[in-house]
């Protein structure tokens, strides 16, 4: 009977509570959809500097780390190599040549970091070849084609098939150069990376080299991104002569980036709930108010404290979670419908460009956080209808049923 | 046999620091069956009475013995418990709960004595027959007229099965033909189930149907008369 009071009582004053529902659908939509849009962009940070940038976990020469010397290479490249391969929890890996030298064009010069591939297997590990916007990725019949970003054909005044010159130290000392022809222009949507980084065939670099097994870098991708941490000592315990790196290693920024994100989106909750409460006490306070009167009819008859108390605390869940699935319903519906065709933020294109951001964000929700929202919301109504019921158990009957 | 034994009660009120006494050292003993009315002009301490006696408000001198258990000094909680099982109460502007039925009032307060199912039922269907309102079991409250919520009211009341019934004003709001019908069913009931009834009240026509007038004056009883 209490359940049906708190429910009938709910829609004693439609239009305040109508606007108490909105609220509440409102505030869980706009907090879900701005975690979602923040998930979202995180996916895109962390799938640009992992799938296509660091891979999960990579492995080096621990003095290669240190100053990227060319000489620094892995040892019995191919042994490590096919270790890893018999990895279960390893979906692919590859060997990479690294060098820090120049690119050089007829007209200037450029910085940049030289990258060796194997074209087959890299496009497991990372996909990079999805980036080529122009020319095709390594057809395994150019000799010396070489991908080189947008921003770098720009800074260098090149275009496809171009000629460039690759320079830089080789495990000697001595510099070692080779000529290249541009068989690709990609474009990621990290604009620093794209200005320094070239991509060539390994067999070639390492022909640059005159040496045909130097390897300065083994990357691989594993079937579950969530058993980095695992796989990654579990790698380290197996090489521990080689330096062994998650990508949480790597990239120490996108993680940091990753928890400060995670950290606001808490707070912009708590602010939300926090707004939530309060409407929800000023709403429930004023029914109390109004119904002064009734209630202390009903302690006179014999409604003792505590099913008083239960009877506010009911009703003020109750109309609470009138909302939330609405508001969970519209939150997954927008979040569903924009994480397929995501949100544009090509205004803002070349900025986040420069943070290595992609201008389209897919809002993204993992399905506990619907859940979550939902304890929260709950949590935030059982606190907010505390002090409303308070209100109401302080009554006394003898006053209370005089009340105009 | 004495049901209700009002002794040496006094209530002072404090306004702004102020004492105002509402009722002063009345004794008053009340027997099964009584259908007695607590009379006297506004402020004169019938009200505080009444709510002392139904243990809404506590004395601030004397005591008041319900059936051997003196009921001053029982805690909140415990005075909430004791009306339930004992008292019934009929008021001025029938406070109903407005988001129920008449059927749904009236067992309100047999759930909360968590009676079974089927005597809830049953006695529902009896008491708004005894009060006339069998057809409007389903009507809520802003659908009924201010008599018929009045007798609604009387039967939420009966339905606890209550030692006595403490009604405050209850013709204040009512035309003359829903009064003398409210107080033909109050007394019907007052003689056939032997329900003690006390009424707080400055309306005549509850004072010539009552047995025993009490009048208050100024918190004080200057008349205590019985009636034929």
């Amino acid at each position: 009977m209490l359940l049906k009071i708190a429910w009938r009582n709910i829609w004693r004053k439609r239009n305040r509570s109508l606007i108490i529902i909105f609220a509440v659908t409102l505030g869980i939509w706009a907090g879900l959809f701005i975690c979602s849009f923040m998930g979202g962009f995180i996916n895109e940070m962390m799938d640009e500097s992992i799938n296509h940038t660091f891979s999960h976990i990579q492995i080096h020469n621990p003095a290669f780390k240190g100053n990227n010397e060319i000489q620094y290479t892995i040892r019995e490249p191919q042994k490590v190599l096919a270790a890893i391969e018999s990895n279960p929890d390893v979906k692919a890996v590859t060997l990479r040549n690294v060098a820090f030298g120049m690119t050089a064009s007829p007209s200037t010069a450029s910085g940049t970091k030289i990258i060796g591939i194997n074209p087959v297997v890299e496009r497991k590990v990372t996909g990079f070849n999805i980036f080529v916007k122009q020319g095709t990725y390594f057809d395994g019949k150019t000799k010396n084609g070489v991908l080189v970003g947008q921003k770098l054909v720009d800074k260098l005044h090149i275009k496809m098939h171009s000629k460039i010159v690759l320079t830089f130290a080789g495990g000697d000392g001595n510099i070692v150069s080779g000529a290249f022809r541009v068989i690709g222009i990609y474009k990621t949507s990290n604009a620093q990376s794209d200005l320094a980084t070239v991509f060539v065939n390994s067999d070639d670099f390492n022909a640059v080299l005159g040496n045909d097994t130097t390897f300065h870098e083994i990357a691989m991708v594993l079937k579950d991104a969530d058993k980095v941490d695992t796989v990654n000592a579990a790698i380290k315990k197996q090489f521990p002569t080689l330096k062994v790196e998650s990508w949480k290693e790597l990239s120490p920024e996108t993680v940091t980036l990753n928890d400060y994100i995670a950290f606001i989106l808490w707070i912009l909750m708590g602010v939300f709930m926090l707004g939530l409460g309060f409407a929800i006490v000023n709403t429930m306070l004023m029914a109390v108010m109004e119904r002064t009167r009734e209630l202390g009819m009903l302690m006179a008859i014999g409604l003792n404290k505590s099913r008083t108390f239960g009877m506010i605390m009911i009703e003020t869940i109750s109309l609470t979670f009138v909302g939330c699935p609405f508001g969970i319903g519209l939150s997954y519906l927008t979040v569903t419908y924009f994480g397929k065709h995501g949100i544009s933020l090509a205004a803002f294109a070349k900025g986040m460009e420069n943070f290595g951001m992609s201008s389209m964000v897919y809002p993204f929700l993992r399905e506990n956080v619907y859940w979550e929202i939902a304890i929260m919301v709950f949590c935030t109504a059982l606190l907010a209808a505390v002090y409303p019921s308070i209100r109401a158990i302080r009554l006394k009957p003898a006053e209370a049923i005089h009340k105009i | 046999m004495n049901v209700i034994d009002i002794n040496n009660v006094s209530k002072v009120y404090h306004d702004n620091a102020i004492p105002v006494p509402a009722v002063t050292d009345v004794t008053l003993h009340f027997t099964e069956g009584e259908f007695a009315a607590l009379v006297g002009p506004s402020g004169s301490g019938k009200t505080t009475l009444l709510n002392i006696i139904g243990g809404l408000d506590k004395p601030t001198k004397g005591e008041v013995i319900i059936e051997g258990q003196n009921v001053t000094s029982l805690s909140d909680s415990k005075m909430i418990d004791f009306r339930l099982q004992n008292i019934g109460f009929v008021f001025q502007a029938y406070n109903l709960i407005p988001v129920l039925t008449a059927r749904e009032n009236v067992e309100f307060i047999m759930l909360l004595q968590k009676r079974p199912k089927a005597e809830r039922e049953k006695r529902v269907a009896e008491l708004l027959k005894e009060v006339g309102l069998q057809d409007k079991m389903d009507t809520r409250p802003n659908e009924m007229s201010g008599g018929q919520q009045q007798r609604v009211a009387v039967a939420r009341a009966l339905a606890s099965k209550p030692k006595f019934i403490l009604a405050d004003e209850p013709t204040a709001n009512l035309d003359s033909k829903s009064a003398a019908n409210l107080l033909d069913i109050m007394s019907e009931m007052n003689k056939n189930e032997n329900i003690t009834f006390i009424f707080s009240t400055h309306d005549s026509r509850v004072i010539e149907r009552a047995h025993r007038v009490i009048t208050l004056t100024d918190g004080v009883v200057s008349s205590d008369v019985l009636q034929k």
